[in-house]
């Protein structure tokens, strides 16, 4: 068994949630994830309870996502509590994409301890803080931490480096956000801080509706355009390096395992 | 001969003082003579007002100042003096230049520091070395003290970041300086062709 992979049985099943407000880069990040775990042959179910958008959506890159039915925030609420007592019964690993703004799952969280409730039934929930350079981008980190308790032990800040605008540092845009106590306080307390690296073509990526490999490879979809040669150079070099480095920096045991496939037993086998 | 004309001061060049009068300045010129004058008795106030006089300082009137005007310019005057902790009859040392300053001079303090060793005046010494020892001292270039040496970081010691404050938290360092590698390598990819950036 390789290292940091445990038997699905062994460990508990991990759900992925990614929080912050609009156009931080909550879908474009759990896309990433999906794509990625499942090229390592680790099976994730996806939930797309985003109602705000729906264009650029998890279902749109992933047909079996569940998706959330039309409805309002109560409506999305239920939905997601279906969805999290299915996967507390049924032990598998899910993202979770809640959407920005006024959420279902942020009026869940307002009304009952979900995360103790979901904790509780030996499920490890990694909570993804998606943020930009701006400070405002802090507002949902601040919010869960210390209003709605919403801070799960595994938590990762993620810096969208994706939103620095053209010519500017990294390390200079997001200096401000990490100053902030909010983030502070989070790292104090086990959370982790990673750096998503951007990929200035992603847009021509979803907009064709492509997987990275498919764009990488110079793929269209649909009788749709290709990647031109240096957005697939670019594609490449984010997929095939930057991507693995980010998620190699995360704790093993917060990600998603490869399936195990059923091994015949010694008595079976002899 | 009258009382007034038995002292002679020789003739100073005045200094002016903001809000101060010229009976005052003159006071001040000859304040050692006149504290000690008056302290033994030798000096009456008659006969400074007119040696004031004699020497062109006159009242408003043209005549020579009055005694009562004299003594409240000088008791002004000490005053003065006392704020800025001298007193009338003790000149400030005088100022010695650097060109004047005689061979083998030594800075007050500074020998009996060379002597007990210390470190605050390493590098001076006295002058000459052995029996051409001298009392005086002079800087005497010596090799230059090995560079402080920065602190080893201890191994499995937290690193430090400057994106965090020094009283921050262990782990918001080490997270930060794990994150200061990442921004370098985003940087060389979103600010390609431009050279690197202090932030």
């Amino acid at each position: 068994m390789p290292d940091g992979q445990m038997r699905p049985v062994d460990r508990p099943p991990i759900l992925w949630i990614a929080l912050g407000r609009q156009r931080v880069g909550k879908t474009a990040l759990l896309n990433t994830a999906v794509q990625y775990f499942r090229a390592e042959g680790k099976p994730v179910r996806v939930w797309n309870a985003d109602q705000q958008n729906r264009s650029h959506t998890l279902s749109m890159f992933f047909p079996d996502a569940d998706e959330v039915p039309n409805g309002g925030i109560e409506d999305g609420k239920a939905w997601i509590e279906a969805r999290i007592e299915e996967l507390i019964k049924d032990r598998y690993d899910a993202v979770l994409d809640v959407g920005g703004g006024a959420t279902g799952f942020s009026r869940l969280v307002q009304e009952v301890p979900v995360l103790e409730a979901i904790e509780g039934s030996a499920v490890r929930v990694v909570g993804l803080f998606c943020i930009g350079p701006e400070k405002a981008d802090l507002d949902y980190l601040e919010q869960f931490a210390e209003v709605d308790r919403f801070m799960p032990a595994a938590s990762v800040i993620v810096l969208n480096t994706g939103l620095v605008l053209s010519g500017r540092s990294a390390g200079g845009a997001f200096k401000p956000v990490l100053a902030h106590p909010a983030i502070k306080g989070a790292l104090a307390h086990g959370a982790k801080v990673a750096m998503m690296p951007a990929l200035t073509c992603m847009a021509q990526v979803t907009d064709r509706g492509l997987t990275f490999a498919e764009a990488m490879d110079g793929r269209g979809k649909d009788g749709g355009e290709p990647l031109s040669l240096f957005d697939r150079a670019r594609v490449n070099r984010w997929w095939t390096r930057d991507v693995p480095e980010f998620f190699g920096k995360l704790p093993a045991e917060w990600l998603p395992a490869a399936r195990v496939e059923a091994q015949p037993s010694d008595s079976e086998a002899g | 001969m009258s009382d007034a004309q038995a002292i002679l001061f020789r003739k100073k060049r005045l200094q002016a003082f903001r809000g101060r009068g010229k009976l005052y300045s003159w006071l001040r010129a000859h304040r050692e003579k006149i504290a000690g004058g008056l302290a033994s008795g030798e000096y009456t106030w008659a006969m400074l007002c007119a040696e004031c006089a004699r020497h062109g300082v006159m009242s408003r009137q043209g005549g020579p100042p009055e005694r009562t005007a004299a003594w409240k310019a000088w008791q002004t005057l000490c005053r003065d003096l006392a704020a800025s902790g001298e007193s009338p009859g003790e000149r400030p040392p005088r100022r010695v230049y650097p060109s004047q300053t005689p061979k083998g001079w030594v800075p007050p303090g500074i020998a009996a520091a060379i002597a007990a060793g210390n470190p605050a005046v390493e590098g001076v010494r006295p002058v000459g070395t052995g029996a051409e020892a001298s009392a005086g001292t002079a800087l005497v270039p010596r090799a230059p003290p090995p560079p402080p040496v920065p602190p080893t970081r201890a191994e499995g010691k937290v690193p430090f970041s400057r994106l965090a404050d020094p009283d921050d938290p262990p782990e918001v360092h080490a997270a930060y300086a794990e994150l200061e590698e990442q921004f370098d390598k985003a940087d060389w990819y979103l600010l390609a062709g431009s050279s690197k950036k202090r932030r």
